[in-house]
């Protein structure tokens, strides 16, 4: 996508967002309700004209999509869409057969997708029957019954317990292992991690891209050790400071002393010996891993410093 | 190709399998249609019930030849009482108890000899226009009918009296016979008098008949009974002349003084003028007096191959009406609840194309239409006894593109609806419209143009005049029907493909 803009009525849902997603990855589209992932989605998959800007997928611009590209991409709407009035089974009958399926292809990866999606004892239950997480793995099957190269799957956790969403991202990262690239959208900022590159989007503009340590790093601005300690003495912080390692020293909320420093592995013993020649009595010092809720904070802007 | 195939037969599977699964619904909407059918053709019947009548006769009514009987008023009238009291009776027509006030003329033959109508007067309170007219239509024809009756009771009365000049005439034939041995003059004179005695008789006879005819009401019936008039006065007159001839005989026998005056030519003669008037007389009273008061019978005759009931009539009709509102529904319904599912989105992102979504949805909805049309038809023909007297194959074609004409408009109207509350807001339109103005409900030609547009813009005006036609005439009238019906499907589904094509376009 290159600088897509995207607007309804007044309000831009897309506001000059530009990423490239490369094979066999899972790729992230992350960040709070109403910042534009399904938006984007729909650009991507031609459902949206862009206003400005280019989208490309699978060298077609998404609008000018045929039949081949089609076949090639599944799709995963963040709604449930099926009928709920059908079994399992027939509403895999009637998804394979939109993508022209014939019936011994279509009979024989029903039976996959519904035993890689532990659906197979399900295969005739009711649709409307069946649990959330189900109804998850159910759209997800139709959308892999095709045999896609790329699958879009938008919020595929969203209302689910923590034990599910789990199970569906061990999922997409087994299709991401079988060289599906799987582009997905999540508001749970710490499923970050689970992806192997993430976008963050806040009202409609890009405000991080890459891999989740990377963002992290970059959010942060380096690699974070923390000291434990009653009291550190302003002699003390500012000789941390002084040392070259070092990039800042800041306090954070619940009170203990963070230093962000280019490799947290290397400065920690420098660290923790600065410390003790000043006599501060100081408890443990150690790398830490910055929260992702921290992460997205800091990347969207709610979140100031305070440095001590 | 094949992929084509595949995907545009995934909507016929996937309806196929919600149909399948509810055999109920199917039930209910095959039979549903045809249960209303039969309640409709049990509880309809052709025309208006009679009116119910009050009628109001004058307190001491004179027995008149023009007396109206309240019994001759029940061939069209429901009398439910018969008052002197017409306030009364206007109060119960205002509380709904009657239908029409009929108010009896005091001395109609009073009003008949000054030369004016006798006034039968009929209040209605009636706001029902159909109704109305209905009943405007059975006091017209009350009132012919009293005319008539009251012009047959004058010429019983006028034949009656004729019946007499037959023994006068006799008697006068018995002293002809006499004369013609009379021994002496004084005998001729005398058998003379007796003949011209039974003579004055009968011209007393017919002059009192053609007073009663000219000086009552049957001057009604001066076109029609005219013709008994002048027969009655010529007859009369035939009398006179007799009468005359008599006269002059007695005078020749008074003045002559010979009894050989009266030859036997002037017996014959007189005999023969006596049959003559008995002829003339017994011709006067041949005719019956309905026919003197009705010469014009009306001799109504139905060629049509077959007399339905309201049911056999009305069945063609309906099933037409039911096969269009089920596949309009059905065609309304389809797009809003893919739209309420959210299954757009789906085939957009599909390979699917928009011919193949609306050629599939025409096969889906109109299997199912043509499962509707087809147990309806079994049903009307073998249960209610509807029969096809014409082709069977116009019937089949004429309902295969109803269904195709009416499933695309639902898909159309499912395409331009915003929701499901205004896909089926518009398919209730388009039956309401249907039962008004595509004469199922009334006739064509009684619906004023440029209003009668409308009739035409709807397809089950051209398939109920087709199924009429067809099943209940046995003719194929119009033809062209056909082609207007394949029109309508062809636009209609070139319109949902367009429509399926703007629907999946990127926004």
């Amino acid at each position: 996508m290159n600088n897509v803009i995207k607007a309804f009525g007044e309000t831009p849902a897309v506001d000059g967002l530009s990423l490239a997603v490369g094979p066999g990855q899972i790729f992230g589209l992350i960040g709070p309700s109403g910042c534009g992932k399904t938006t984007t989605i729909r650009l991507l998959l031609g459902i949206l004209k862009p206003d400005s800007g280019t989208a490309t997928v699978m060298g077609r611009q998404p609008t000018h999509f045929g039949t081949k590209e089609r076949e090639r991409i599944g799709y995963t709407p963040q709604e449930f869409v099926l009928y709920p009035t059908l079994t399992v089974q027939e509403n895999l009958r009637f998804a394979g057969s939109l993508f022209g399926m014939g019936w011994r292809r279509r009979h024989r990866r029903i039976r996959e997708v519904l035993e890689f999606l532990d659906l197979w004892d399900a295969r005739k239950r009711m649709t409307r029957d069946l649990s959330g997480g189900m109804k998850r793995r159910l759209e997800l099957a139709c959308a892999l019954l095709h045999e896609p190269e790329l699958l879009f799957v938008d919020e595929p956790t969203a209302g689910l317990d923590p034990v599910l969403r789990v199970r569906i991202w061990d999922l997409l990262r087994e299709l991401r292992d079988r060289n599906i690239t799987v582009f997905v959208t999540t508001q749970h900022i710490d499923e970050i991690v689970r992806c192997d590159n993430v976008a963050i989007l806040d009202h409609g503009r890009l405000v991080g891209l890459g891999t989740p340590e990377s963002l992290r790093r970059s959010a942060m601005g380096g690699e974070m050790v923390e000291v434990e300690a009653d009291h550190v003495s302003k002699d003390a912080v500012a000789a941390l400071r002084q040392l070259p390692e070092v990039k800042s020293v800041r306090w954070t909320n619940n009170g203990a002393l963070q230093v962000v420093v280019e490799d947290a592995a290397a400065a920690t013993p420098t660290i923790t010996e600065t410390l003790q020649e000043r006599g501060e009595a100081v408890e443990a010092v150690r790398p830490v891993v910055a929260d992702f809720d921290d992460v997205f904070r800091r990347l969207v802007g709610d979140e100031a410093p305070h440095n001590g | 190709m094949g992929r084509s195939i595949i995907r545009t037969l995934s909507f016929f599977s996937q309806w196929a399998s919600e149909v399948l699964r509810q055999p109920w619904l199917m039930i209910v909407l095959v039979l549903g249609p045809f249960v209303v059918l039969f309640l409709f053709g049990a509880g309809e019947s052709v025309g208006a019930p009679k009116p119910r009548a009050i009628i109001v006769v004058p307190a001491g009514q004179q027995q008149s030849p023009l007396a109206v009987s309240t019994d001759n008023l029940t061939q069209y009238l429901q009398v439910v009482a018969t008052t002197t009291d017409l306030q009364g009776a206007r109060e119960q027509l205002a509380n709904n108890k009657a239908d029409l006030v009929v108010v009896i003329p005091p001395d109609p033959l009073q009003a008949i000899q000054n030369g004016q109508h006798a006034n039968i007067q009929v209040l209605t309170d009636e706001i029902d226009p159909v109704r109305l007219s209905y009943a405007q239509a059975y006091i017209r024809q009350q009132g012919d009918a009293l005319n008539r009756q009251t012009v047959e009771k004058a010429v019983a009365t006028a034949q009656g009296q004729i019946g007499d000049v037959h023994s006068f005439l006799a008697e006068a034939q018995n002293y002809v016979k006499a004369l013609q041995s009379s021994p002496d003059l004084a005998s001729s004179q005398a058998d003379l008098g007796q003949i011209k005695s039974e003579l004055d008789q009968v011209s007393n006879v017919l002059h009192t008949a053609i007073d009663l005819v000219q000086n009552s009401p049957l001057i009604l019936f001066n076109g029609v009974g005219g013709t008994s008039v002048s027969q009655l006065q010529q007859t009369a007159k035939s009398v006179d002349d007799l009468r005359s001839q008599i006269s002059g005989l007695q005078s020749q026998l008074s003045s002559a003084g010979l009894p050989s005056s009266l030859t036997p030519q002037d017996l014959q003669q007189l005999q023969t003028s006596l049959n003559q008037i008995d002829q003339q007389a017994t011709q006067l009273r041949t005719i019956p007096p309905d026919v003197v008061a009705s010469p014009f019978n009306i001799d109504i005759q139905n060629i049509a191959p077959w007399k339905p009931n309201g049911t056999g009539f009305y069945a063609p009709a309906l099933l037409a009406l039911i096969v269009q509102h089920v596949g309009i529904t059905l065609g309304a319904l389809s797009m809003s609840r893919v739209r309420l599912l959210g299954l757009m989105e789906i085939l957009q992102t599909s390979p699917v194309k928009a011919t193949e979504i609306s050629v599939g949805n025409f096969l889906a909805y109109g299997t199912l239409c043509v499962l509707v049309a087809g147990t309806l038809m079994g049903l009307i023909m073998g249960v209610l006894g509807v029969p096809v007297f014409g082709p069977p194959w116009a019937v089949v074609a004429v309902l295969l593109l109803l269904i195709a004409a009416s499933v695309g408009i639902g898909l159309v109207v499912s395409l331009v609806s915003a929701s499901e509350q205004q896909a089926v807001q518009v398919a209730m339109l388009v039956l309401i419209a249907s039962v008004f103005f595509s004469g199922f409900l009334v006739s064509l030609d009684t619906i004023d143009w440029p209003i009668r547009i409308i009739s035409f813009l709807l397809p089950v005006t051209y398939a109920i005049r087709t199924l009429d036609d067809v099943m209940l005439r046995g003719r194929l009238l119009t033809p062209e029907d056909f082609g207007i019906l394949a029109a309508f499907a062809v636009v209609f589904f070139l319109a949902t493909i367009f429509l399926f094509r703007r629907e999946m376009r990127a926004r």
